[in-house]
């Protein structure tokens, strides 16, 4: 099983690297888009799956990031280097902020403030017209000149979004990311074991809206341009949807729902517009069917092929409901 | 023996309520001491002040030297004040390895250790205390898959790996099997012995806190009645009779009514098993309730009182066993289906709707099909009336509690199944619903009452059952039970 999965990562690895001489331009972009929103999924999958934190606008810090670098360009006339450097960081504040006054009340309020917050900075995106451009957004923002073309851009995206999953993988496994998990399981129990419950959780907060900001600022790198719907709460609850579609227990679960549902809106949108209608249904089958996400119910079937009385995991009290 | 622990004149209301009005405890390095006392005295709650589960309203918590009162949780821990819960209280997600490896990140202060792996660290540890505490041949199971026992088994492990130099255990043998229960004990002698570790623990089990503890603690109704060695407790008068019970159980005060020469059977249970998860908690429990009677279910904490009416009432579907309400079969009923045949339930813990006002509370549950009307019950209980439009949150425990039989009765009920109607009120209100329950009885309605308070229950009801670990251990009239000091000594601690 391990080792099953080290080779299936090491030859994802490779197709993607490889992709590029093989795919028409369209398809290349796709992949690139697939990885910037995986990035984003997962950022927000240490929170909602690891740290069970209802994070309901996590799209707000991934705006940050590409806005912070847009504005930083075009605006304040910095170079390229020093916003790609600030946007990531901008995020990371701004999630330590908003999670500063979140991580002092629990599950949906937790959520509910955090939209609503969020939501302010979105309306100070879709307003403030000198500097954020209000709804038209920034375009053909300049960007130095190893970045331009798609080719470079896909490369770009390809090894940063590599190395950030190789960091949140390890933070996952990681002292902090096992007592993250407990305390999603179980805060009380945290707290009297010795763990500071809330500075843990705001510790994560700010590591994931730094990951969304890198994810942001990739973005940028593949378009070129910022506009306010990049921290509208339709796209949280869309990341919220891969999430929970790939599965929101699993490491990979995020990239793969990130890759089901870009793709079905890219390849689906074609041919209609009410491509949502399709996720719908999709969503329907899912809770039915596979409650625990496409990989968690991979996993679980594996689980069930191999002879070893490994015991299923039971649902968690809270987590459901 | 200096003093690790010194608890002084704790007081903690919870929407009016007093849940702990005057505590007053003090553990020694190296002692084992057991808190005890009927069930609503506060003993929880007391243990969630000191372990900063809670804060308190007033008083002092001192431990090792430094004053905590106010501090949160996870510092009290770091100072080495380590506690497990009544209610199993683990990573049901997690592993069994990472329940314990996850409180030894903790007590190393590695929470933000971020990259390196956390198989890294203190693997030697976690496994050392998996040894000691016998889990290690489970360590790779899921802690949600685990038997009860293991689960509680498993909680002393957690606290263990915060290094405690006090050990705060919330009843820790609630719900095991006698096996576990003196595996567990061995653990603690063990821990107490050769570790000197402290403990202090609550636990209604008289054999078990007799057996280990050098020094007992009761507390009554939110206060520490006394504090003493285990012998001197046990002689204490006062706590006799706040607990232990009177020596004589005392003549019923009302004439019995005279018995019905047919009775009817309104509800017959036969055979019943009830289990919570994976713990078997009821054994072949079979009694008949006649119409018109008060019967008591009268037993110690834990002893399945509550679960047998539960069962009764379609909250815990029995997994054998039938349950007949005027000869039809309601065994696996949804509850709203067995409430409306006429079987009104009061559970223990209440659960009124506290954003409701009084009233509404009421309107919720009435239905005209009887005697009782909303006039009628607040002639009753004519505090409700008064406070009618009042949240339910807001009543005091004694109003939220004659809340709940009120609302139980405009659902005009042919059975009620009262569970401890007493239970952790002040004994004025005791009289009060004593006189109330009176008075439903002269009505004609059919009781099944539970109760710890074996002379309200002898006083109110006609015959009944004693249960025991589970079991039927008793059946009889009140005068049959009075005779017969066997039973109550054995089962009833009176």
């Amino acid at each position: 099983m391990v080792t099953g999965a080290r080779v299936a990562t090491v030859a994802l690895v490779a197709a993607l690297v490889a992709a590029p001489a093989f795919l028409p331009p369209f398809y290349v972009y796709l992949l690139a888009l697939i990885l910037v929103m995986g990035l984003l999924a997962t950022s927000l999958n240490l929170v909602l799956g690891y740290g069970g934190l209802y994070q309901f606008h996590h799209a707000v810090f991934y705006g940050i990031g590409a806005y912070v670098l847009a504005i930083g360009i075009t605006r304040l006339g910095w170079p390229a280097w020093w916003g790609f450097l600030v946007g990531p960081v901008a995020a990371a504040l701004a999630g330590f902020v908003i999670g500063f006054f979140c991580v002092r009340l629990v599950r949906l309020y937790f959520g509910m403030l955090q939209l609503s917050l969020g939501s302010f900075v979105w309306i100070v995106a879709l307003r403030w017209y000198p500097v954020t451009g209000g709804d038209n957004g920034i375009h053909g923002i300049p960007l130095p000149p190893n970045l331009l073309g798609l080719q470079n851009a896909y490369y770009t995206i390809l090894a940063v979004v590599g190395g950030c999953l190789v960091v949140l993988w390890a933070i996952v496994r990681s002292p902090f990311g096992l007592l993250l998990q407990a305390i999603r399981d179980n805060p009380q129990r945290c707290q009297v074991v010795g763990v500071d419950v809330r500075a843990h959780q705001l510790a994560a907060i700010v590591i994931a809206a730094f990951f969304a900001g890198i994810a942001g600022v990739l973005y940028v790198v593949l378009e070129r341009s910022v506009f306010p719907n990049m921290l509208f709460w339709v796209l949280s609850l869309e990341i919220l949807v891969m999430c929970l579609l790939g599965g929101w227990f699993t490491f990979p679960g995020p990239l793969v729902g990130a890759a089901l549902i870009v793709t079905l809106r890219t390849l689906v949108g074609r041919h209609t517009e009410y491509w949502t209608l399709v996720l719908g249904v999709l969503l329907i089958f899912l809770i039915f069917f596979m409650p625990e996400g496409v990989v968690g119910s991979i996993g679980e079937w594996l689980a069930r092929q191999r002879p070893q009385p490994l015991k299923r995991p039971v649902p968690a009290r809270d987590t459901h409901g | 023996m200096d003093e690790l622990l010194v608890v002084e004149d704790l007081h903690r209301s919870f929407d009016g309520f007093p849940a702990v009005r005057g505590a007053t405890l003090r553990v020694r390095t190296g002692e084992v001491v057991a808190v005890i006392g009927p069930n609503g005295a506060g003993k929880t709650t007391l243990f969630h002040l000191i372990t900063g589960v809670l804060e308190p309203d007033r008083g002092r918590i001192v431990f090792a030297g430094q004053e905590i009162t106010r501090w949160p949780a996870h510092r009290r821990c770091r100072l080495g004040l380590s506690r497990t819960f009544q209610i199993a209280n683990v990573f049901p997600r997690l592993r069994v390895f990472d329940n314990v490896h996850a409180a030894v990140l903790a007590r190393q202060r590695k929470e933000f250790e971020l990259l390196r792996p956390a198989a890294r660290f203190a693997r030697e540890e976690v496994l050392e205390i998996l040894e000691r505490t016998g889990l290690v041949d489970k360590q790779d199971h899921l802690a949600g898959t685990l038997s009860h026992g293991d689960q509680r088994i498993l909680e002393i492990a957690v606290a263990l790996a915060s290094r405690p130099r006090l050990l705060v255990l919330d009843e820790p043998t609630a719900g095991m099997s006698p096996e576990e229960t003196s595996a567990t004990l061995d653990l603690l002698t063990r821990l107490n012995r050769e570790q000197g570790l402290t403990i202090l623990f609550c636990e209604h089990d008289m054999a078990v806190v007799f057996a280990v503890a050098h020094s007992i603690a009761v507390m009554h109704q939110g206060r520490t009645i006394v504090q003493a060695p285990p012998e001197e407790v046990r002689r204490h008068p006062e706590v006799q009779a706040a607990y232990l019970g009177t020596s004589g159980v005392e003549p019923a005060l009302t004439p019995q009514r005279p018995r019905q020469a047919r009775a009817v059977p309104m509800l017959e249970v036969e055979g019943l098993h009830a289990y919570y998860g994976q713990s078997h908690v009821l054994f072949d429990v079979s009694l008949c309730v006649h119409e018109g009677e008060v019967a008591f279910l009268l037993g110690r904490n834990g002893a399945g009182k509550s679960t047998t009416l539960k069962s009764i009432a379609g909250l815990l579907p029995p997994r054998q066993g039938r349950i007949r309400h005027r000869g039809q079969d309601i065994t696996g009923l949804a509850p709203h289906l067995i409430s409306r045949l006429g079987i009104g339930y009061v559970p223990d813990e209440r659960r009124i709707f506290p954003d409701l006002t009084v009233l509404e509370n009421l309107e919720i549950a009435a239905r005209p099909t009887g005697p009782w009307t909303l006039e009628r019950v607040f002639d009753l209980f004519p505090v409700l009336r008064e406070k009618r439009h009042h949240r339910g949150g807001h009543l005091s425990g004694g109003e939220q509690k004659m809340l709940a039989i009120a609302r139980a009765l405009v659902s005009n009920p042919d059975l009620l199944l009262l569970d401890e109607p007493m239970e952790g009120l002040a004994p004025i209100l005791v009289r009060a619903l004593e006189e109330r329950i009176q008075e439903l009885k002269k009505t004609g309605l059919t009781v099944l009452l539970a109760e710890q308070n074996v002379q309200a229950a002898l006083r109110l009801a006609d015959r009944g059952y004693v249960i025991d670990d589970g079991r039927i251990r008793f059946e009889g009239t009140v005068e049959e039970l009075s005779a017969n000091t066997e039973v109550r000594r054995r089962y009833l601690l009176v």
